[in-house]
């Protein structure tokens, strides 16, 4: 753990201390410095997510660069109101990831099942506290589920592989591979804490 | 099974995504007919997906990311910096800048030699060039609205300066009028004089006289209309004035003696430099 940020932090010159929307608004002001906190802060998550639907680091830190970048031109909008910065930061990050893996010309993955279960056995590193904590959490829930609809689940979402595809990969009937994510996704729902009730992050 | 019951299906897949066109189509236009109940399924599911993306572990990129994304950073930082022009200093003149870049232009067409290259060349020159002359027309456009203000800015200065001072004057005039001791005093025209009319304000604390006449006429080459106050019998000058061409005239006096005893306002028209002692006609009197 390297730092734990004050839950409503008054402004500071690193911006290492400073909470998510002061950074904000600081980089709506054009302060480069916001934006080396926000990157401190955030790059390494951005990359784990791009290394694991892209499979490439290369690739993976053209998105990160992207991603900052656009967050700087303000090409990024990030509205408050629909939920933490982190999570929306993150599933531009998907999206970003999901946009380069439809241009590519590629194979399907024969199973996600191993990767997945290699999940766990994936080292913690230093991070935000909250998202360190989160992290166990959705990592526990996943393990949970059964291996296929946890297969299904991330052939979709990680690998942005339509239900078609999965089926074909994993030779499932179409419906079957609906169920699975649809089932999982249930599970889902009800095994992780609400985020907002649980835990304290800044906004 | 129900087109309800599809659709909620369709919306419950949504958030994990893999959904065919057709069906995120039907599932885009159910909700923007307002359904509620896929609305909240959608959003439920949404926030469960976004939380999944923490399942992945967090990797530090290459140090030469940040660096790239500083570097771009600063370069449009340096870009910004290139279009405001030095403080007061003159932009070069075009013609002179195109002859120097074409100058170069034509060198590198030549150096290189092929047709193709000095084709490309040419086309991108002239873009560039394009681009510059638009640039050079925005700085002048700019310098000449920023001189334009800095013109404006001055004269409102002088303009404000001047009525801070009027301002002065009056707030001087207005405290002497409502000081507690304050009075007023009206003068009456005399003689050849009988159409004007003026009032005096006496401050008695500080000595001030404040005398407002109206309907003055002009004074006549070599004289001055001076300003008497009388206590008792000896009558001490408070200075000499002259009325405007719309025959008014102010006078603020200051530091009077004796004004809170029984006192006479008077003017006399004087000679230039004005008398020791009333010598000329009387204009306005009051007592």
């Amino acid at each position: 753990m390297r730092r734990v940020p004050p839950e409503d932090g008054a402004p500071t010159t690193s911006g290492a201390m400073a909470t998510d929307g002061e950074l904000l608004r600081r980089l709506a002001e054009r302060e480069a410095v916001a934006l080396e906190a926000l990157y401190a802060r955030y790059s390494a998550y951005v990359m784990g997510i791009s290394l694991r639907m892209l499979a490439s680091r290369e690739e993976a830190e053209e998105v990160v660069q992207d991603v900052f970048w656009q967050l700087w031109k303000s090409e990024l909008r990030y509205d408050p109101l629909r939920g933490r910065f982190s999570t929306w930061l993150f599933s531009v990050t998907r999206f970003r990831c999901l946009d380069r893996l439809r241009s590519r010309e590629r194979e399907l993955p024969r199973a996600g099942l191993h990767e997945l279960a290699s999940l766990e056995s994936q080292s913690d590193q230093a991070g935000e506290v909250f998202l360190i904590e989160r992290q166990k959490e959705v990592r526990a829930v996943l393990a949970a589920l059964p291996d296929e609809q946890r297969a299904a689940i991330e052939l979709a979402f990680f690998h942005g592989l339509s239900h078609g595809e999965i089926a074909q990969c994993t030779g499932a009937a179409l419906g079957t591979v609906k169920s699975r994510i649809r089932r999982g996704l249930v599970r889902l729902r009800f095994a992780l804490p609400n985020p907002d009730t649980g835990g304290g992050e800044r906004r | 099974m129900s087109e309800h019951a599809e659709l909620l299906e369709i919306a419950e897949l949504y958030a994990i995504g893999g959904l065919a066109d057709e069906e995120r189509a039907r599932l885009e236009q159910h909700l923007a007919d307002g359904c509620a109940e896929c609305q909240a399924v959608l959003r439920a599911n949404l926030d469960v997906a976004s939380e999944l993306l923490l399942a992945t572990a967090p990797a530090p990129p290459a140090s030469t990311v940040r660096e790239g994304l500083l570097a771009r950073v600063r370069g449009e930082a340096d870009r910004f910096l290139v279009l405001a022009p030095p403080r007061g200093r003159k932009l070069r003149r075009p013609v002179q800048q195109w002859r120097a870049r074409w100058l170069a232009a034509a060198a590198i067409v030549l150096v290189l030699g092929s047709t193709g290259a000095s084709a490309l060349l040419g086309a991108r020159l002239a873009r560039e060039r394009e681009r510059s002359a638009e640039l050079e027309d925005l700085l002048a456009y700019e310098e000449s609205i920023s001189w334009a203000l800095v013109r404006e800015a001055e004269r409102e200065r002088s303009q404000r300066v001047a009525l801070e001072t009027r301002l002065r004057g009056l707030s001087r005039i207005v405290a002497a009028i409502e000081a507690p001791l304050a009075r007023s005093l009206a003068l009456a025209g005399q003689g050849e004089f009988r159409r004007a009319q003026a009032k005096a304000y006496l401050e008695p604390a500080s000595g001030r006289l404040i005398l407002y006449a109206y309907d003055l006429p002009p004074v006549p080459d070599g004289r001055t209309y001076q300003l008497w106050v009388i206590v008792g019998e000896q009558p001490q000058s408070a200075g000499l004035f002259r009325s405007d061409s719309s025959g008014e005239a102010k006078y603020d006096s200051a530091r009077l003696q004796d004004l809170d005893g029984p006192v006479t306002v008077a003017v006399t028209l004087e000679p230039a430099g004005g008398a020791p002692r009333p010598t000329g006609p009387l204009v306005l009197a009051g007592s």
